[in-house]
């Protein structure tokens, strides 16, 4: 009697972990989904974005090199070059070793993976990379209000770190303050992939874009490309950056964090 | 400014790219990711019969997609023939029947010869309008052999994944429509870009000419 | 016609051959750049302003290589002001590149791995989508390539032109390129490269530290510098640009904006020569020329006398306030000939005359807590007040202006020094032997400042040390003006 009621107990309780588990996922935000006006909209409207997790933190050096320990085709000698180019982990002093440096960098955020590497990883992690969408949404929040994008003294805070250049090594990631969502450095840590990064219609030739896209993308200039927003600098680098970008570039200060369905 | 001399310096230029094609197929290759494919393609033929596919090869992602008649095909089963890939969506009324056009116009100038070891491939960034049956009804509206025709029908994230691949970006706008490049790839016969054909109004002879140099 | 005449005659036909082909090549009869034949390949060598690459010599028309990387770094605007500037070649404006027509150059931007944001370049000498712009969109730590040929001569800007296109300006990235024609330009004496800009700061002009940009006041075209070669006094003291008396000097003048026109103008010397708007048509004996954002002009001047000559842009405030100032220093003999120096200098008394003194100006006078930061703070106002007359290394000017180095007279009693300063100094005085017998004028400097300078120059120019304090200075300006 004595043994089933504890064996009771004890499931109990371990339902109560997972349920906990399943509500809040390791290392992961809960962001509760609104509505917002992206800087670049395809459309008239605003955008909703529907609950879903997002990593607190940008993934580390370290995590990155657990992934790889478990995932032999992405260390950086076996890599096939159609998915990350040269620059691959060059941060690194091989296949598996992060260098003299491992004890600083090993939790700053990686950077020098491309995009099919970042994918990879979620994918491995059973997590995936956040829409534009939900990253824009979640990075528009100051550490007080959800909707900051307006916020001149927040915005200004964000474009003075996309006007200077890296630092020597990166900061491990978690030393600022979390947004009102609970994550940490959505700004003034590292640039970040996204899993559909390649749907800013921005070319090289920015002033043009407007009716010079027509020749190199269908149904452009209509709706496509009009920002909402000019004045939003900060967001508007942001675009540009993602612009610059194809999926199997390496880039120093380029790194990411992953989501997860809300299910 | 005077335009004549401008057209002339169009003229040379477009003489002299001709002549340096004409020693060296890979020379008029434009994008960043063509030059790095164009020193594999030595490599790549001597590979041809390995079942690894080369670094530079799209065939090495390992999607699954649909044929027009629902049959699973993965993309390593175009390896072999030269493939001239878009990526589009049947109901589109911009752009698309545009490069579809563009596509048949390639095609027919190509040799008997030339055709046998070529294939065009559209994959559809639409796939929940775009599935199996309505392949098979484009198909045949617009005359698309089974000989020389893959149309495809895939998953999101793969779609998303091949795009990349390609350098393709596309969006969805509106519950009907989406806005994409209008990029012709042409992937020699182990899956790695060979060339693209980025704007509407780019005059075919690169690519057709691109096409007879992977055939041979 | 006698032997000796023929001969003459002879000798004159051969010096006007030569002359006519020396220097330059023979310009062709319908020369088309875009059909000149391209010999060989070559490395163009960039300068950095005001520098500039000497004139192309080649006999034939070339691919022309030119690299230029984009650097992203904290560089100085003014004493004491840093800003993070985006650079093409790690110089604003960025370095400066000299092609010919007919050249096919071919380009390469490299975006350093460091950098944090894509960039691409405008060339505005360019026939071709984007001038580049659209083929040279480069992610940081990649490099991309386009060629063009060079068709038209003349001197053209180019730019960063990634969205936010305005903001890449702001920060930098703008420079020239100039395409000679053909035959070459006529030689000269001297070349520099000058290029004005703006500059939009969170602080307002001089206020200290690392200022990031102000995007309202960008967008209000409200500038806080306006300045040449990318700092306030780039071009001043031991950087100004120098010239014989009697050359020939052409400036390559651009204006990066992003937003203003400038008014260009040296002041004490009527441009002979400009190219205006960079381009073949030169109008001739001009005082100013506008040069409009994203616009180019040459101007050439020959210096017939020695001096000091100012370079500005004659909207006026914006060289005295915000900084587009800079020296062409030009030595050499006098010539009476031409310009006398001042022939008299007397009182000149009307009824009722006055002495006029401006209201002392509030500003912000940084308060220096130790005697490194008196010393530092005081070697500015040294440079801006004092060293037109004592000059940049305090020896004076002998006859007119007493030393301030190891001079006898400031370190026997400093108070002497302080009282010339918060006073005047009128009459004879002794200084290292020396007799002068000048007019110092009083100086409106608060007592910091004046504490602040005298301790400079204490510590500075071998003289013997010491601090002053405002309090010393204070007490010195309650006593009667000294008139020994």
């Amino acid at each position: 009697m004595n043994t089933w009621i504890r064996v009771i107990i004890l499931n109990l309780f371990f339902a109560g972990l997972s349920v906990a588990a399943l509500a809040q996922p390791d290392g992961m935000a809960r962001i509760e989904g609104g509505t917002f006006m992206p800087f670049y909209s395809s459309t008239e409207d605003s955008i909703t974005v529907d609950p879903f997790y997002l990593d607190k933190f940008a993934v580390t050096n370290a995590e990155f090199l657990e992934f790889v320990k478990a995932n032999p085709e992405w260390r950086r000698s076996n890599v096939k070059s159609v998915f990350a180019e040269d620059g691959y982990l060059k941060h690194w002093a091989g296949d598996l070793d992060l260098g003299s440096d491992a004890e600083k960098i090993k939790n700053s955020p990686v950077t020098n993976v491309s995009w099919f590497a970042a994918r990879a990883y979620a994918q491995w992690r059973g997590k995936r990379l956040p829409t534009l969408y939900e990253w824009e949404y979640v990075a528009s929040a100051s550490h007080d209000k959800p909707l900051a994008s307006r916020d001149k003294e927040f915005v200004q805070k964000v474009l003075d770190w996309y006007s200077r250049p890296n630092p020597e090594t990166l900061p491990r990631v978690g030393q600022g303050k979390p947004n009102v969502h609970g994550v940490y450095d959505m700004h003034g840590l590292i640039w970040e992939w996204v899993q559909d990064f390649n749907t800013v219609f921005i070319s090289g030739e920015s002033r043009g874009d407007q009716g010079e896209l027509k020749q190199f993308y269908c149904a452009a200039g209509s709706s496509a490309a009009s920002e909402t927003d000019k004045e939003n600098y900060a967001a508007f680098l942001r675009f540009a950056f993602r612009g610059s970008l194809e999926a199997d570039y390496s880039v120093g200060n380029l790194g990411f964090r992953c989501a997860k369905d809300n299910q | 400014m005077n335009i004549r001399p401008l057209v002339i310096a169009i003229l040379a230029m477009a003489i002299m790219f001709g002549a340096c094609s004409g020693n060296d197929g890979e020379r008029e290759q434009q994008s960043k990711k063509q030059m790095a494919a164009g020193d594999h393609t030595a490599h790549a033929q001597m590979k041809m019969a390995s079942e690894e596919p080369t670094d530079e090869s799209i065939y090495n992602v390992s999607s699954i997609w649909l044929n027009r008649y629902g049959q699973k095909v993965k993309l390593g089963s175009l390896r072999g023939k030269v493939q001239v890939v878009a990526m589009v969506y049947t109901h589109c009324e911009f752009a698309c029947p545009r490069i579809l056009a563009d596509m048949k116009r390639i095609r027919d100038r190509l040799s008997e010869e030339e055709l046998k070891a070529t294939n065009f491939v559209i994959v559809s960034i639409d796939p929940e309008r775009d599935i199996p049956e309505r392949l098979r009804n484009f198909a045949s509206e617009n005359e698309l052999s089974d000989t020389n025709w893959t149309l495809l029908n895939g998953g999101q994230g793969d779609i998303l994944e091949l795009a990349a691949l390609l350098g393709v970006k596309y969006k969805k706008i509106s519950e009907t429509d989406f806005t994409h490049s209008n990029i012709i790839t042409v992937l020699n016969k182990e899956g790695e870009v060979a060339h693209q054909r980025k704007k509407l109004d780019d005059d075919p002879t690169p690519i057709v000419k691109n096409i007879k140099v992977l055939t041979s | 016609m006698n032997l000796i005449e023929i001969l003459v005659k002879n000798i004159i036909i051969v010096i006007v051959c030569t002359l006519a082909v020396v220097g330059c090549l023979p310009k062709q009869d319908n020369f088309q750049p875009e059909n000149a034949e391209i010999v060989g390949e070559q490395q163009a060598k960039l300068t950095l302003p005001p520098e500039v690459p000497p004139p192309i010599e080649r006999e034939d028309a070339t691919k022309l290589i030119v690299d230029l990387e984009v650097v992203e770094k904290e560089m100085r605007l003014a004493d004491g002001v840093e800003y993070t500037m985006w650079t093409f070649g790690g110089s604003v404006p960025g370095k400066f590149i000299r092609v010919r027509e007919g050249d096919m150059v071919e380009f390469h931007l490299k975006n350093h791995p460091d950098n944090k944001l894509p960039h691409n370049i405008d060339l505005h000498a360019v026939n071709g989508p984007g001038g580049g712009a659209e083929s040279t969109f480069t992610a940081p730590g990649r490099e991309t390539v386009f060629s063009f040929r060079a068709l038209n001569p003349g001197l053209y800007v180019y730019h960063c032109a990634t969205a936010p296109v305005g903001m890449h300006i702001a920060n930098g990235m703008y420079g020239l390129i100039l395409v000679e024609p053909w035959e070459g330009l006529p030689e000269v004496d001297k070349e520099y490269y000058v290029m004005q800009s703006e500059f939009y700061t969170e602080g307002g002009y001089g206020e200290r530290g690392l200022q990031p940009f102000d995007m309202d006041k960008a967008i209000e075209e409200d500038a806080d510098y306006v300045v040449f070669n990318g700092a306030v006094g780039s071009m001043m003291n031991k950087n100004a640009i120098t010239a014989q008396k009697g050359d020939n000097v052409r400036l390559f003048v651009g204006n990066g904006g992003p937003n203003l026109t400038s008014s260009f103008h040296v002041i004490g010397e009527i441009f002979d020569k400009v190219h205006y708007e960079g381009g073949s048509r030169v109008q001739e004996n001009v005082q100013t020329t506008s040069v409009p954002a994203g616009g180019a002009a040459m101007v050439e001047f020959i210096t017939e006398v020695p001096g000091n000559y100012i370079l500005v842009d004659h909207a006026i405030f914006r060289a005295f306030n915000k900084g587009a100032l800079a020296t062409l220093a030009v030595s050499g003999e006098e010539d009476e000939n031409i310009y006398t120096g001042q022939q008299l200098d007397r009182v000149y008394q009307p009824e009722g005359g006055a002495i006029q003194e401006l209201p002392q100006e509030k500003r912000a006078i940084p308060t220096a807590s130790t005697t490194e930061e008196r010393i530092e703070f005081g070697r500015e106002t040294y440079m801006s007040v004092c060293q037109a007359c004592h000059m940049a290394d305090g020896s004076g000017i002998e006859g007119a202006f007493p030393p301030v180095a190891e001079s006898d007279y400031l370190n026997e009693d400093p108070d002497r020094a302080i009282s010339a300063v918060v006073h005047g100094l009128q009459g004879e005085i002794t200084v290292n032997g020396e007799t002068y017998n000048g007019v110092m004028p009083r100086q409106n400097l608060t007592n910091e400042e004046v504490a602040n300078v005298i301790t400079f120059i204490l510590n500075n120019f071998g003289n013997e040390g010491g601090e002053v304090t405002p309090e010393q200075v204070e007490r010195v300006r309650q006593q009667e003006a000294s008139t020994s």
